[in-house]
């Protein structure tokens, strides 16, 4: 063929080619020759051959395994289609407790919470390099950090934001409530942020531990009670700054919201929702940030997701089982359905509908506040309740005020056979554990 | 109608004429200027490229024209038909010949083919390939294969 007679491949023809390989073909190929090896070393073709693989874009998961110890984040990445975990790609990985990742061209920077240390690390090649150590003394002290890894496009010189909250200031009054150092990789070195570079941040302020960097500036979302801000950094002057949340009359209370790249605007956006409990139903807003950081604007509105729901919730669900402990409602109706749901039906709609047609048959709450007294005899009171359900036995649970002999009746607990129609008594062997209202009670209708 | 239909000339090096329509001729970028600038109206020489060649690109050029409307898949899967027929030495010369003529999309097409070709290769392979001599040292080479091991089972 051509390319082994004299004839040469043109070079722009030749590099055009080789940009298509995948990494694991480059890596291989280095080894072909010192020119090739050369030629793909070339932080240039590092970066066209970057620009190429964006458009193959992945998704990585991180999640935090229940059965991993001290919140280890565990990271999969969809390769091709599949979900791989990273500890096939890497061996060292498993044995590195990510606390908290960020991704950025590819890359990921870890913080390794096991071995106090930050890891760069590039899935492609498995390569990985672990930044010089910094904030030693995070070892002993009770501390909060956060890192922000980015690059700043024109210069393509990548960078890492360590920030280092002392959890136990008014104890150490000589060490900094917050410190904040960045790390140059083409320097392989640390520079300190002065006191009056972090003067805009205040103790209060929670700095969110997702962050994202597009065009070089790395964002986080700060909260301060129930204010909240965009932190920036803007990586090639290192410069921090504060960007107020865009104003959404009357929501900022419940409000929520994550930073998010949108793919090919190339710009921040903020995604917020306007209820903190019921994220189906709410409505979700996302913003975009200007150019230059100075004002937001809405992009789009989406919501109520409620057809995201994995069932239809009967109508009145959200009317009736509400809850006020959870921070959904969503994941409270999980833990119903998985605790008390699935021995009863297969299907969660005719489980939840069986609970409010009979919430509604008993309708307990009118009955409650058509009683003349709020104060009761719990055994007059028990009987009461039981000539509702058919006079079958019921059971009834109460709080007892702390430090007085006051006692609230919190439960009330009604006992129906598998079919949901018919009233039963409730068993007597759980009664001693559940019922535990005895002299007088107070309910609160 | 169709008599009416503007041709153009093509030559290639070794001597052979083909009449194409203009609306294939100007899937080549190259032949598309020519024509605005109104210098198309004579029989356009291509030095580089031999009637094989050429009658492959207008097949190509063709049958990317006459498939207009069809979905994108089925593009894609005749784009496929056409490149797989293709050698590695003939591919060589459809790349010059589609650089050079500027049809963007079969450049792109001839390119990613050859990648495909080579990239589940040894080095060994691309060096018998591309006749590029190993001027590493057997202990260099050797670091590097023990450095990077899992990119050398070629499951790609």
């Amino acid at each position: 063929m051509a390319p082994t007679s004299n004839a040469q491949w043109p070079e722009d023809l030749a590099t055009s080619i080789l940009l298509r390989f995948p990494v694991k073909s480059i890596i291989r190929f280095k080894c072909v020759s010192t020119t090739w090896r050369c030629f793909f070393d070339n932080p240039n073709f590092v970066s066209q051959h970057l620009r190429i693989s964006k458009k193959n874009q992945r998704i990585v998961v991180g999640y935090t395994d229940e059965h991993e110890q001290d919140d280890k984040k565990v990271l999969r990445m969809f390769h091709d289609t599949t979900l791989a975990t990273f500890d096939d790609w890497l061996p060292q990985f498993h044995a590195l407790g990510v606390g908290q990742f960020c991704l950025h061209d590819g890359l990921v920077c870890v913080w390794d919470m096991i071995n106090f240390r930050i890891g760069l690390w590039n899935p492609a090649t498995r390569e990985i390099r672990f930044l010089p150590e910094y904030y030693t003394d995070i070892k002993r002290r009770r501390y909060l950090n956060r890192i922000g890894f980015g690059s700043d496009p024109i210069l393509n010189e990548y960078k890492v934001i360590f920030f280092v909250k002392n959890l136990k200031s008014h104890k150490t009054p000589l060490l900094p409530w917050l410190r904040c150092a960045v790390y140059k990789i083409s320097t392989d070195s640390w520079r300190e942020l002065k006191r009056e570079e972090l003067d805009l941040l205040e103790e209060k302020m929670y700095i969110n531990i997702r962050n994202a960097c597009v065009n070089g500036v790395c964002y986080w979302v700060v909260s301060k009670h129930f204010s909240y801000y965009v932190l920036a950094f803007d990586i090639r002057n290192e410069v921090l700054k504060l960007i107020e949340w865009p104003h959404i009359p009357d929501t900022q209370q419940n409000a929520r919201g994550d930073l998010v790249i949108i793919p090919n605007i190339d710009c921040i956006s903020l995604w917020i929702s306007d209820s903190y409990a019921d994220s189906h139903t709410s409505n979700h807003d996302f913003w975009v940030l200007s150019e230059q950081g100075q004002y937001w604007t809405k992009l789009l509105t989406i919501g109520p997701l409620l057809e995201l729901l994995s069932f239809n919730p009967p109508p009145d669900m959200y009317k009736f089982w509400r809850t006020l402990t959870m921070s959904s409602v969503e994941e409270f109706w999980e833990h119903e359905w998985e605790d008390h749901g699935t021995c009863q039906s297969a299907l969660p709609e005719s489980y939840f509908s069986m609970g409010i047609s009979l919430y509604k048959r008993i309708d307990l709450a009118s009955k409650l506040s058509n009683m003349k007294s709020s104060s009761h005899n719990a055994q007059d009171f028990r009987k009461k309740i039981s000539q509702i359900v058919d006079n079958k036995q019921v059971m009834l649970r109460c709080a007892y005020e702390h430090g007085t002999t006051t006692i609230f009746l919190s439960e009330v607990i009604v006992c129906v056979d598998m079919t949901g129609q018919h009233f039963i008594d409730c068993n007597k062997s759980n009664k001693s554990k559940y019922d535990n209202c005895r002299g007088n009670l107070i309910t609160y209708a | 109608m169709a008599s009416t239909l503007k041709k153009i000339i093509l030559k290639s090096c070794d001597g052979k004429i083909l009449e194409v329509e203009e609306a294939v001729a100007v899937q080549s970028q190259m032949i598309k200027n020519m024509i605005e600038d109104d210098c198309a109206n004579e029989e356009i020489p291509l030095p580089d490229i031999t009637g094989e060649i050429l009658s492959m690109i207008i097949e190509y050029c063709k049958m990317h024209v006459d498939g207009e409307n069809n979905s994108n898949n089925e593009l894609i899967a005749r784009d496929a038909d056409f490149i797989t027929r293709v050698d590695l030495n003939t591919l060589y010369y459809l790349i010059v010949a589609a650089n050079f003529l500027n049809v963007k999309s079969l450049l792109d097409l001839t390119c990613q083919r050859v990648a495909d070709i080579i990239k589940g290769k040894s080095p060994e392979e691309i060096r018998l390939t591309f006749n590029i001599k190993n001027d590493f040292t057997p202990e260099e080479e050797e670091e590097i294969r023990k450095k990077n091991a899992w990119a050398f089972d070629y499951k790609d």
